[in-house]
């Protein structure tokens, strides 16, 4: 019997789907580029007909087609997934996933995950993104620092933040390379939060405008 | 049957049922570091988490969990904008736990590791199972 079962589960793999060579494609972005497309190539490297019953990237950011909207493919038959990335905000390293469901493909076991992951400069680093006091800790000062990672200068335009209860003062380590953001709270009695704008002169536009958050919260627990 | 061969068989008996099971079932699927199911969080933690929904504004609109903020990395929106908007919730809260629509889509995941990299205070995880399980154990409706 077991000699039997052997040969069925062979052949059920070696049947099962489409084979892609890569899963993940990764690409390093211009800071100023708007898209990118990645090609996934596969072929059906069964003994049956294969069938894309459909494809779904959790993003409107990322689009997704197979090459002449073609879904079915034929035994020894090759393919490929375009997909399409717009940056919209993003900066830093993103990873998207394109989805792909085959054949008989349940809805929650999908038998393709196909990877983009793009790598989108950041211009204007903000760190640390946010800053925190516990509630009653004594009243101090904490720094921001803003650097810029460009090839021209970018300096710091604006500052506007949504609390009053957070005072901000901007320091010049480098025109157009550095500064320095001390912010301190009035108060930290109570909990409260605060959100900082810092608008710059960036030619890209998706990375002029950064935001820092200022938090005065309990400690976990409390 | 000598004892060795016995053993024999029962291992490749038992190997054998594993491969069926692979096979019907699929791989096994694991819980990363940085996911959580959601018996824990009703169970362990009695719900007492922030809910973000990282799927697009029109499903969290149909059918968002109640209480839950939207954190899309869609293109269409502006994610700064969207933590400063859920920064009231978020900043005093202990745990997060982020839920996105498709199998394997892992942006509920890529939400977390972001709202880590804020670094605003609680801890941030990704539901395991995504919506799906909040539907099957009747938190939010598929048709709402």
């Amino acid at each position: 019997m077991r000699w039997l079962l052997i040969p069925w589960f062979c052949t059920g793999v070696a049947s099962a789907a489409l084979e892609f060579p890569e899963m993940l494609k990764e690409m390093h972005l211009a800071a100023d580029q708007s898209s990118v497309s990645m090609d996934f190539t596969f072929k059906n490297t069964g003994d049956k007909t294969v069938k894309i019953k459909h494809y779904d990237a959790a993003c409107s950011c990322l689009s997704a087609q197979a090459r002449d909207g073609k879904l079915e493919y034929a035994p020894g038959e090759d393919g490929v997934i375009r997909t399409k990335f717009e940056m919209g905000n993003f900066a830093g390293v993103v990873d998207k996933k394109v989805v792909v469901w085959v054949d008989d493909d349940p809805d929650d076991k999908p038998s393709v995950v196909l990877t983009v992951r793009v790598h989108i400069p950041e211009l204007v680093l903000v760190e640390p993104k946010t800053l925190k006091w516990a509630v009653d800790e004594k009243v101090g000062p904490k720094t921001i620092r803003i650097t810029m990672a460009y090839d021209k200068p970018i300096k710091v335009l604006d500052l506007n933040c949504s609390s009053e209860r957070f005072r901000h003062e901007l320091k010049t380590i480098r025109e157009g390379q550095e500064y320095e953001l001390t912010v301190t709270p009035d108060e930290t009695r109570t909990p409260g939060i605060g959100v900082l704008r810092i608008e710059t002169d960036c030619p890209v536009p998706r990375h002029r405008i950064q935001q820092a958050f200022m938090v005065v919260r309990r400690a976990v627990g409390e | 049957m000598g004892s060795g061969l016995q053993a024999l068989v029962i291992g490749l008996v038992a190997v054998l049922g594993a491969l069926v099971l692979w096979k019907v079932e699929g791989p096994p699927q694991r819980l990363a570091d940085d996911e959580v199911e959601l018996a824990t969080v009703l169970g362990e933690w009695g719900g007492d988490v922030v809910w973000v929904d990282a799927r697009k504004r029109v499903e969290w609109e149909k059918n968002g969990l109640p209480g839950s903020v939207l954190l899309s990395t869609d293109a269409a929106e502006n994610f700064d904008t969207m933590v400063a908007e859920a920064l009231p919730k978020l900043a005093p809260a202990e745990r997060v736990v982020v839920y996105c629509a498709t199998a394997g889509c892992d942006t509920s995941r890529e939400v977390a590791k972001r709202l880590r990299e804020y670094q605003i205070g609680p801890q941030c995880y990704a539901l395991f199972g995504g919506v799906r399980s909040l539907i099957e154990a009747g938190l939010i409706s598929e048709s709402k």
